[in-house]
């Protein structure tokens, strides 16, 4: 017991992915510069990213499928791929589950899993492959093709077939696009809970931040060719290191303010009254007079009728217990975002009182 | 109740009525086993018929599925030079008939022609030598037969191929797979029905060929037809030998219908396609070369040669006797086209208006023609022909006392019916994908913007129709054009085609005159080829 919790121990500190100043080009393009992340033993994480900004490449460079520019990429403390050499994808022990799954069409399930288990002698592939049927809760599929399976029963599959070999890391490519939007969250949650049953280290590619807040730990934001943030999904909402990620993360609006020094420290006058400027992460200082950018979430911004300050509804959307309005500003025109209770029910053109409420300020 | 009377619904159950009649005398004899015929045949020729037939169908299969898959692999797979061209190239041999392309070799590989005399300068050899083994044989109508057949097979699995998701390759690379496994146990396994299909259409060629196997001597169940009933005047022998012949195509009819069943099954929902990729340059060259091979030997080489012998040995004689020639083949051809467009495009409105069971079904059994080789439909034919005429002849004489004669067989009209019976199916498929595009909501957004009948179809469907109508009327035309049994045992006394008289020129050994007809009818057949090379790359941009 207490060895294996030594060895368990151990494995959590040295990561089981590690990305050093990882450059990828596509031809002469550069595609992405400069990754550089750690993935650890269990961890379950999620490359964020616009379409074309190169996820799906960063993937692609980790299973050895495109090779690396510059920098290393190790696995299990090997080195995989550097500028020089590229180990091939199946000696690597990674598992890749397809944008669309990649089933052979003409293989039963049985086969299909089978097929990634290569030089195993015949029977143990069967008893693997009817271990993770199991797993995957898929055993009475074993002997249907492709073609007879919903989408989720086939997405099973690809699991399945991507975790038989037991690999030290599972890379998921837009796994759960090709399912109907209703059914992705909670698949994303039970495709979770069976990674973390077996103990898996797993990476998904993804573009769509609700999947991926459903289903990682931590989360790799990618886009303009490099690395914006690599932290969990409470940091990346509450604490955006780059306006890229402001903006791309969760709803929002910046509107703009005008810094001053006082004596308890920096604030910005706003249209929405002053508001008090937190410390930069860079340790960058600001200047008197310059202007900043500061982002307002849409419950930062409260319905208040007492409040001086009027805006204009321009648009609204009913939610159930709230409405989501979009508001215009008076004099500077700047639009901000407001969850209002649903019984502040207002017509698109007119007025009412708001006034910003925030707790860390978040500005660029 | 008044009854409902459709002018469209009574001409499509004439047409396909009288259409299914050669079909179903042809089949019917299946069923008047006649024992006798069966122990005479049996004792003498069926068993050389089988075995010729059957070697020839299958080697042809073998052979049309290797060529074609190989040429569909490299062209999917990899980027090289020359490949633009050879897109075109690779079709070509489907203008060249394979009565054609045979007495074209044969003129070429004879014991005294260019080849054997070369090689016997160069060795040696004394004058008497065979210095080739003789193409004039079973192997040898193979192998022209692979030549131009084989790109029934590359057309199905280049689409097979280009239809596998480009991950197949990503997931075998995983399981740790060399290329050569992964083309074993992935690429070629999903390939299969489609290599099937076009093997086994190459197959239904092959078997109803009848000028390659006639002219290289070779006994096939087509030639032995044709012996039985002109030779030996035994017309119950003959058709029970075509209603045998009928069974080996529909075992091949069913093999490529549910191979079809299986493609369907095998193609991806989000296809993510393969890119070629690009390799050295000498493994390239030697992909170019590899994809040259056939469509030099299935068209460049005997083109050449069948233009120089037209060219070279060209006189004014020559030329008088190809013209009328050349006009009965056009007209004839055109004729046929036009009728045959006009009576699919009249089933093809009543299915889409109607959308009955029966009607399709009557359509698809008229559309059987096209499998069964043009002797097996002749023979149908004639003896619809004949009955009729009899019984005409019969009648006439009880009434009138007076009997026309044979007003019905060996005429003109008989020969475009025994086309039409044929090729019916060819104009059908594109007239049905023609309408199919013409959905019927179009007539009721044009019915409630206020047009009129007549309007509609002048200002929508014409349009939208002209492009598939004008593909049925080529690809029909062409095919009446290199019409070779059907016409020679039908057409009526002195009316000559290109086909027969390339066929008749050949087999008198003058394969010198045989070269203007026989290069008219592959130039012909290179207009449905050049508009079937236009559409893929349409397609594919």
């Amino acid at each position: 017991m207490n060895t294996t919790q030594a060895i368990t121990h151990h494995r959590t500190e040295a990561p089981i992915l590690s990305i050093r100043k990882v450059s990828l080009s596509y031809g002469s393009e550069a595609v992405l510069n400069d990754i550089s992340i750690n993935i650890k033993q269990g961890e379950i994480s999620c490359i964020l990213g616009p379409s074309g900004s190169g996820k799906t490449t960063l993937l692609r460079a980790i299973a050895g499928f495109v090779p690396v520019a510059s920098g290393q990429i190790d696995i299990n403390g090997e080195r995989v791929s550097d500028s020089k050499a590229i180990k091939p994808p199946n000696e690597r022990s990674v598992g890749v589950v397809f944008q669309d799954f990649a089933l052979f069409p003409h293989l039963t399930v049985q086969q299909n899993i089978e097929f990634g288990l290569g030089k195993l002698p015949k029977a143990e592939k069967h008893k693997r492959a009817q271990q993770y049927m199991q797993i995957m809760d898929i055993e009475p599929l074993s002997h249907k093709y492709p073609a007879d399976l919903s989408g989720g029963q086939q997405q099973r599959v690809a699991i399945a077939r991507a975790v038989a070999p037991e690999p030290d890391l599972l890379l998921m490519d837009e796994a759960f696009s090709a399912l109907d939007p209703t059914l992705r969250e909670k698949v994303a949650r039970d495709v979770r809970q069976i990674i973390q049953k077996l103990g898996l280290t797993a990476i998904l590619v993804t573009h769509d931040q609700q999947e991926a807040f459903a289903f990682a730990d931590t989360i790799v934001v990618v886009a303009n060719n490099c690395l914006q943030q690599f932290s969990s999904a409470y940091d990346l909402y509450h604490k955006p290191k780059t306006f890229f990620v402001a903006k791309f993360i969760g709803e929002g609006a910046f509107i703009e303010g005008k810094a001053f020094k006082q004596e308890k420290g920096w604030f910005a006058k706003t249209s929405l009254g002053t508001l008090r400027l937190p410390q930069r992460l860079s340790g960058e200082l600001y200047s008197s007079d310059k202007t900043v950018k500061i982002l307002l979430r849409p419950d930062d911004v409260l319905h208040d009728d007492a409040s001086p300050t009027k805006a204009i509804i321009e648009e609204k959307h009913f939610r159930g217990a709230f409405i989501r309005y979009q508001l215009r500003l008076p004099v500077t025109n700047e639009k901000v975002l407001c969850f209002a209770p649903s019984h502040h029910n207002h017509a698109i053109g007119e007025t009412f009182g708001i006034r910003a409420e925030v707790e860390h300020v978040i500005c660029f | 109740m008044p009854i409902k009377f459709s002018f469209l619904k009574l001409s499509t159950w004439l047409i396909t009525g009288l259409f299914a009649v050669p079909l179903l005398v042809v089949f019917a004899s299946l069923f008047q086993f006649d024992t006798q015929i069966w122990t005479h045949l049996i004792d003498t020729v069926l068993g050389s018929y089988v075995y010729n037939s059957l070697a020839l169908a299958i080697s042809v299969g073998l052979g049309t599925a290797v060529v074609g898959s190989y040429l569909a692999w490299f062209m999917v797979n990899y980027d090289f030079m020359g490949k633009s061209v050879l897109n075109w190239l690779i079709l070509l041999p489907l203008a060249m008939p394979a009565y054609i392309i045979a007495y074209t070799y044969t003129g070429m590989l004879d014991f005294s022609g260019p080849l054997q005399q070369w090689l016997r300068g160069l060795l040696n050899a004394p004058m008497n030598a065979h210095m080739l083994p003789d193409i004039r044989s079973l192997e040898g109508a193979a192998l022209v037969m692979i030549l131009v057949l084989y790109p029934y097979v590359y057309l199905l699995a280049r689409t097979a191929f280009s239809e596998q998701s480009a991950q197949f390759l990503l997931v075998s690379k995983l399981a740790g797979l060399t290329k050569f496994q992964h083309i074993k146990q992935v690429a070629l396994p999903l390939a299969r029905p489609s290599i099937i299909t076009g093997a086994a259409l190459a197959m239904m060629e092959a078997l109803a060929d009848y000028g390659t196997v006639a002219y290289f001597g070779v006994n096939t169940f087509t030639t032995g037809i044709y012996r039985t009933w002109f030779g030996m005047g035994n017309a119950e022998a003959a058709s029970q030998l075509a209603s045998m012949l009928c069974l080996f195509v529909f075992v091949l009819l069913w093999i490529e219908k549910s191979s079809r069943k299986h493609h369907s099954r095998y193609q991806s929902r989000h296809p993510s396609t393969i890119k070629a990729k690009t390799t050295t340059s000498a493994k390239s060259f030697g992909i170019l070369i590899l994809c040259l091979i056939p469509a030099i030997f299935g068209f460049i080489i005997p083109f050449i040669q069948l233009a120089w012998w037209s060219a070279e040995y060209f006189e004014r004689d020559v030329f008088i006797d190809y013209l009328p020639l050349l006009a009965t083949s056009l007209e004839l051809a055109s004729i046929s086209a036009v009728l045959i467009v006009s009576l699919a495009l009249t089933i093809s409105y009543c299915k889409r208006k109607f959308a009955s069971r029966k009607i399709a079904l009557a359509s698809q059994f008229v559309g059987l023609g096209y499998a069964l080789p043009g002797v097996v439909i002749a023979v149908g034919v004639v003896q619809v022909a004949g009955f009729s005429d009899i019984r005409l002849n019969l009648l006439t004489n009880t009434l009138f006392d007076w009997q026309p004669g044979l007003v019905i067989s060996g005429t003109i009209a008989i020969l475009v019916f025994a086309y039409a019976v044929r090729y019916l199916s060819v104009a059908m498929h594109n007239t049905d994908t023609g309408l199919e595009r013409i959905k019927p909501n179009i007539d009721e957004v044009s019915a409630s913007l206020g047009a009129s009948p007549t309007k509609m179809l002048k200002k929508i469907h014409v349009p939208l129709l002209r492009a598939s109508l004008i593909s049925a009327f080529i690809l029909v035309f062409v095919d009446v054009l290199k019409e070779l049994p059907a016409t020679l045992i039908l057409r009526p006394f002195n009316v000559n085609t290109l086909a027969v008289k390339a066929y008749e020129l050949a087999s008198d050994e003058r394969l010198i005159d045989a070269a203007l007809p026989a290069v008219t009818i592959v130039l012909a057949g290179l207009l449905p080829v050049i508009f079937l090379t236009m559409s893929l790359e349409k397609h594919k941009s």
